[in-house]
Order: C-alpha cells, then structure tokens, then sequence
C-alpha cells in the first residue's frame, strides 16, 4: 500500500487561516448585536455573509486536505516570483529579514526618521549589505541629508519624531 | 463654443499662467513619486498660494499639479512595486512584475504614453460632454450609485479566477474593515476597542502602501537581489521604444479603459480605485491571454495607466456642471473655484466658458509636459532597478514609512502600514488575492450609505430601476464570464485528449 503522502503547508495553511476568518467574522456578527438595528444591519449583512462564505471555502479547504496528496512534480516556478521567494527562504532567512524589519521601526518610534534613517542604513548596509563602513557611512550621510532637506526645509511636511524627539 | 476653446487655449499660453503650470507640474511630478502625499492632500497645501492670482493662472498651478500625479504615481509602482498613489495599485501588479524580468523601461513606457492618452481621451470628452452633462448626472441616484459600487467590487472579485470563493471571502474581509469607525447614520464607534484613532475608520493610503509595496520590499530582503533580474546592458532604452508601440498596437484597449475611466470618473464619489480596476478586469476579460495578468501582462500595465489620468478629467464634469465634486481632488478644486471668484453650473458653461477651456488645455498640456520630463528621466529610473537589494531597502523602507505617516501625521498609520504589509505578505504567501480587499475596504462606507439612502428614499423599489437592472446583468456576466471560458476550454483540452488517445 503506498505510503499517504502529507498534506502540502499551503493545504493546512488554507485551513488555518480559514478556521481564523471565520472565528472573525463570527466574533463581528456577534459584538454587532450590542448596537442599535440602524447602526448594526450593514455589518450585520457582511459578517453573516463572510460566515456563509468562509464555511463553504472551510469545506472546501478539509476536502482537499483530506484527499491524497498528488505526487510531487517538477517545480517551474520563476525564481524571480515573489511567490518563489517567499516560499523557499528558509525560517533563517525570514527570522533575519523580519529582525531587521522590526529594529528599523522600533528606532522609529523611539527617535523618530532623522535618526533612524542613517543609523539604520549604516547598520544595515554593513552587516546584511556587506558594504564598507565608508561606503555604509557615505550613504547614511547621504540619505539624512536628503531627507531633511525633502522633508524639512523644501515641503515642509511632518515626519515621525519619535518618543525620545517629543 | 469654438472661440472660447481658442480664447481658453491663449490665455493658458500667456507667461504667467505658463510658469505656474510649470511649478504645478514639477510639484506634482514630486508628489506622485512619493507615496503619502496624495494629489489632493498637495491641492489642499498649495491652494492659500492661489488667493492673490487671477482664475486661469490659479487653475494652470492647481490642475497642472494634480493631473501629473496620476501619471508619476505609475512610475514608483512599475519600478518598486511601491503605489505613488492610492490609485496607481493597480499598476502595480502587471507593471512591476514586468520590471523584474528586466522590461522596467518598456512597461514604464506603456504606462507614461497609456496616461497621456487617457488624458487626452478625458479632455475631449470633458470639452465635449459640457452641453449634455446635466441630464445624465442626474439620472443617477443613490441606488445607481450603490449598484455601481457593487459592480466594481464584483468586477475585481472577478480577477481572482479560480479563487473565486477566497475573492469573496477577502471582499468580505475588506468590508469589515471598511465598518470600522462612527457609524455614519448614528455616530455608534464600531469595532473600534475605544481607541480614538479608530473612530476615524483605517485609512487608505497606509493600508495601499502596505498592502502592495511591503511585500516586495521584504522580497527584497529575502533575496539580497536587485529588482530587476535580467542584465541586459540596453534594456531601458529600447524597451521604452516597445512600450510605446504595444500602447499603439492595443489602441482599442486604450480608448476602451480610457473611457472606463472618465465614466466612472464623472459618477461623483466613486473614486479612481474603483476605476482602475474595472478598468484592469474588463482588460483581462477581454485579453487573448487572461491568465498572463499579475504575471506582468502588458495590457494590464496599459489599461492600468490609460485609466488613470482619464477619470481626472471625468471628475471634472460634474465638478464644472453641478459643483458636486467627483473626488476628493476635484473638491479641492471645487474650493479653489470659490476663491477666485467662479460659479460652477451656469456661469462655468456660458459667460466663463474661456476659463473652463482654459481648464481643459492645463490637463492637455501640463500632462504632455510630464510624460517628455519622465521620458528624458527614464534610463536613470529604470536603471535604479539593477541597483544592488540591499541598497535600496533602507530607501524604500523610508519610503513606506512616510507614505504612511504623512497621510495624517500619525504614528498610528505605520502600525496600519505594517498590519497591511503582513497581510499582504500571508496572501502572497498562501495564494489569497490582495485586491478584492482593497477595493472592499475603499467602496464599503460608500457602499453603506448608498444602501441606506436608496432603502430611506425607494423602499425595496429601487432594485427594479432601469439602470439598476442593468448594472445588476452586468455584474452577473463579470461573475460568470470567467467560469464559463474556464469550463470551455477544459471541456476543448479534454476533447482533445480523447482526440489524441483515439489516434
């Protein structure tokens, strides 16, 4: 008897994230029974219909995890695709990009865009880019210079100060 | 008529108005660029500088500002994936693609030629709807306006193909998110967990810039490569050229997203995202090659850009005719015609035809002036895409993060922003489509209160509506258009299998 080949992630993903939707559109229709019937018929309409919906896709999503996985074929994917990349980065990778992601805007919001921009760029171009100091160092300078300058002196308009600029 | 055109045409030709327009333009091309600073927001910012100035040199500074914004907005989606404006998203998702194979400088001269001409298109059909607007503007009422938003969504859901089901699901998704804030029949704050933020509802341009332009910059990241991929040494220059023939060979495409755009430009508070994806699903319902959309389709970049610039002008109909605006932009406008002393309706149409002429030669000309300024810029735009990964990440990183916060000054909108880019990410990820919720979330409150209107001034009478009626058959055939093709040519591959075997 062959073997039953496991799910694809992406079969289990889909319900995963089906089962998530339609715990919220649920948890909608329900916290929209404390308003008023003018205020609560619109968002009643498209909670219940996103149940409806989400239920029918959920049957869906269970059938075509249960059926038996087809045999692997050859993958022809374009290694450009987004779709390509984010598969097939590694947990490292993710763990790496999503790290640096995070330390730009919670330097963001603790000193506000004239200092993370060319910290951030500094750092980030030394160690992820594998760039020199002098060039890390130029480029930060660069940036900071143009910003202010863009933002500050020509336009005018407001950018994030940060905890420690207000 | 015709002297007012030629009188509207020389008084914009005068130095002063000229040089506004100028200004205007290179302002606008600025602020299209950069995501965040919307074209009306910019309209709102630079309209105390309009006090002092006579009609036509106040509407060749505003107008040329405003319609170049459509046009630069594309540049920043073809070439980073990043909307410049809530309304260049669709480009996004044919032109970008076509950036990462190394054709940057052909999709991005499909789309500059595309806008031109849809700018073109709209003003024509501005110059020449001024007799005939008011009867047809005000045959559409609240039901129409409901059926109308209904039918965008339906179109865009549409695009999903065999994910139909997940389409509708994500549409209704957006919905949800589109409630949150006052209700606007009885202030009721929904799903706002008493955040005051929230009671404003999320806003567009952090979710856009997000939902879009976070999940290439984190493609990025992954890959440590520059967007484009392909090395070719001549790409940029050469592929301009094709661009500029495919938007010839596909004329028909042109005129018909051109004219998508300017009708749905002239039904006042739709919006220009629901025109450029219309727009996008009527061009790949009727595409030789539907299933190559979002995979970098050049006739998708084409209905994309043409659609733009033309509902601009199409807003301006009902601005010039009625003073009812018909987007935020042209309510910027609407201001600006008060200030300087202008009426819309009656005296627009006949004692100050000249200076509505004069309007319609500033979106003729201050967009044939931005589409040769981004032409001479092009090789070094395109040649930003074979810039290493991780140099650009810090700059778009800079770049999201202002086109979310400049929205309103908050720092609230970058958490938007982020919340948007995850999600985006999860639906790149696990094959769920991004843009029936996107548009759900832009057309919900609109949606909810055409609803209400209809129901408060119809009853249930209001379905049977000639217009209604026929909006509703052409909803039913965007839904079943695509399945039926799909289950045509599976029942064609199958007999042809059963050919095959027989042999």
């Amino acid at each position: 008897m062959a073997a039953r080949r496991r799910p694809p992630p992406e079969a289990v993903a889909d319900v995963a994230v089906t089962v998530l939707l339609l715990a919220l559109f649920a948890g909608a229709y329900l916290a929209a029974g404390q308003w008023s019937f003018r205020a609560a018929l619109f968002p009643h309409l498209v909670t219940a219909a996103g149940v409806v919906l989400t239920a029918l896709h959920l049957v869906q999503a269970v059938v075509r995890l249960r059926r038996p996985a087809p045999a692997p074929v050859p993958d022809d994917s374009n290694p450009d695709d987004v779709e390509y990349v984010f598969r097939t980065a590694g947990p490292r990778r993710w763990a790496v990009a999503l790290g640096w992601v995070a330390a730009f805007f919670v330097l963001l919001y603790l000193t506000g865009l004239y200092v993370t921009a060319p910290v951030f760029s500094l750092l980030y171009l030394r160690y992820a880019g594998k760039r020199t100091w002098i060039f890390s160092g130029i480029y930060a300078i660069v940036i900071a210079v143009v910003l202010y300058v863009a933002f500050e002196l020509a336009l005018g308009v407001p950018t994030p100060s940060g905890l420690f600029g207000n | 008529m015709l002297t007012d055109a030629l009188n509207g045409l020389m008084q914009v030709v005068q130095p002063a108005p000229l040089a506004l327009m100028l200004l205007g333009v290179a302002i606008g091309f600025v602020v299209g660029i950069l995501p965040g600073l919307g074209g009306a927001v910019t309209l709102a910012l630079m309209l105390p500088f309009t006090y002092d100035m006579q009609p036509v040199e106040a509407f060749a500074f505003l107008l040329g500002m405003w319609v170049v914004t459509s046009t630069t907005g594309d540049i920043t989606s073809v070439l980073f994936g990043v909307p410049g404006e809530a309304t260049s998203a669709a480009t996004v998702l044919d032109g970008h693609p076509m950036t990462k194979r190394g054709e940057g400088g052909r999709a991005l001269g499909a789309v500059l030629l595309s806008s031109a001409l849809g700018a073109l298109f709209g003003a024509v059909v501005l110059a020449l709807a001024i007799p005939i607007i008011r009867p047809v503007v005000l045959a559409f009422g609240p039901p129409e306006f409901f059926a109308l938003t209904v039918l965008g969504l339906t179109f865009v859901v549409a695009l999903s193909g065999r994910r139909l089901l997940k389409g509708f699901v994500m549409a209704c998704l957006g919905l949800l998110v589109a409630l949150v804030g006052l209700d606007p029949q009885e202030g009721v704050p929904r799903y706002t967990f008493d955040l005051l933020y929230l009671w404003d509802g999320i806003g567009i341009v952090p979710l856009v810039v997000g939902l879009f332009g976070g999940a290439e910059v984190l493609q990025i990241m992954l890959s440590r490569r520059s967007i484009a991929r392909t090395d070719a040494a001549d790409t940029s220059l050469s592929g301009v050229g094709q661009g500029v023939r495919d938007v010839f060979r596909h004329w028909p495409l042109v005129i018909r997203s051109s004219a998508i755009g300017t009708g749905v430009g002239i039904v006042p508070g739709l919006g220009g995202t629901v025109a450029q994806f219309m727009a996008y699903g009527a061009a790949q319902q009727s595409s030789k090659t539907p299933e190559m959309f979002g995979k970098g389709s050049i006739e998708g970049v084409i209905a994309a850009g043409a659609v733009n610039n033309a509902k601009d002008s199409g807003s301006l109909i009902p601005t010039i005719g009625f003073g009812i605006p018909g987007g935020a932009g042209s309510a910027v406008l609407l201001s600006a015609f008060l200030i300087v002393g202008l009426n819309p309706g009656e005296e627009m149409l006949t004692t100050s035809l000249d200076v509505t002429f004069s309007m319609i030669w500033v979106t003729v000309l201050a967009n044939a002036v931005a589409v040769a300024a981004a032409f001479l810029l092009l090789r070094p735009l395109t040649r930003l895409t074979f810039v290493s990964g991780p140099l650009l990440v810090p700059f778009l990183l800079l770049l999201l993060t202002l086109g979310a916060y400049t929205s309103s000054n908050s720092f609230a909108d970058v958490l938007v922003m982020i919340g948007a880019a995850a999600v985006g990410v999860l639906c790149i990820r696990y094959d769920w489509p991004r843009v029936p919720f996107l548009l759900a979330v832009v057309l919900g409150s609109l949606a909810e209160r055409y609803l209400f209107l209809s129901h408060s001034l119809f009853g249930w009478t209001w379905l049977t509506r000639p217009i209604v009626m026929m909006i509703g058959v052409a909803m039913v055939l965007a839904v079943l258009a695509p399945t039926i093709r799909q289950l045509r040519n599976r029942r064609m591959d199958r007999r042809q299998r059963t050919s095959e075997e027989t042999v």
